[in-house]
């Protein structure tokens, strides 16, 4: 087996939108992505995901585990840009929340499940912890995925790293 | 932050070092960001109450059996507090 680091992408000055990898390599068995950044805004927390330009809100489900501070909550729905939180704008300036997805057999014919775990922590009143599975109803290999802040920035010196293992 | 947002495309089929673009939104996906927006705002307010029915719920349990003569050491005991 090989755990085999594809790109990274630091977000510049300018802060970013979005992150896309397009043109995922299919000859692996699954794809990872670890992300480190925080919004330079205050926006919804949320660091949202979209498939292959998979736009279709129904097309998407997820159930998901929070623990935010001491309170554990679960949460399900249909919804593209709900994912794990991440440190926002509201937060001191030098936190930058982790989050890993793993997309299993992402390059079959086959609807695709796939996870993430986040975490955002800002030391004082917030530190909230997620575990979320997805479900995507597209059967097509997955070949972008796109990371993306639906109300604000993803901030300098945020980071995308996109591995591949086979 | 420039005005218009943009977005980091990283197309992986090139090679190495030609890979990044940085390319302002359009029109459209100003609009869809918009949508996009509205959506997690509406999870957002949802969650919010939700985890504000559970803290009340919890502090509701907290205070009956308290009044039943539990102490709080057994009260956290019991309820994980």
């Amino acid at each position: 087996m090989t755990y085999k680091l594809i790109e990274t992408i630091d977000v510049g000055s300018g802060s970013a939108a979005s992150i896309e990898f397009t043109g995922i390599p299919q000859d692996g068995k699954a794809v990872e992505i670890k992300f480190s950044g925080r919004y330079d805004t205050y926006a919804s927390s949320q660091i949202g995901i979209n498939l292959n330009s998979d736009t279709t809100t129904s097309n998407y489900s997820y159930q998901l585990l929070r623990a935010s501070n001491t309170t554990v909550s679960g949460q399900n729905s249909s919804n593209i840009y709900y994912g794990a939180t991440i440190n926002e704008g509201g937060d001191g300036a030098n936190f930058f929340s982790s989050a890993s997805l793993i997309f299993p057999n992402y390059a079959s014919s086959q609807q695709k499940t796939w996870s993430m775990d986040g975490i955002r922590s800002n030391s004082t009143s917030a530190q909230t912890i997620h575990l979320v599975a997805y479900l995507w109803t597209g059967t097509s290999p997955i070949t972008s995925i796109k990371l993306v802040d639906p109300s604000g920035t993803i901030a300098q010196y945020s980071t995308a790293s996109l591995y591949i293992i086979s | 932050m420039p005005d218009t947002p943009v977005k980091v495309i990283v197309d992986l089929s090139k090679p190495k070092g030609e890979r990044e673009q940085i390319v302002p939104l359009t029109a459209e996906e100003i609009a869809e960001r918009e949508a996009m927006a509205e959506q997690a705002a509406a999870e957002e307010a949802a969650k919010q109450a939700e985890q504000e029915a559970l803290a009340a719920a919890k502090q509701s349990a907290q205070d009956k059996l308290s009044e039943l003569g539990l102490s709080d050491l057994e009260i956290a005991a019991i309820t994980g507090a």
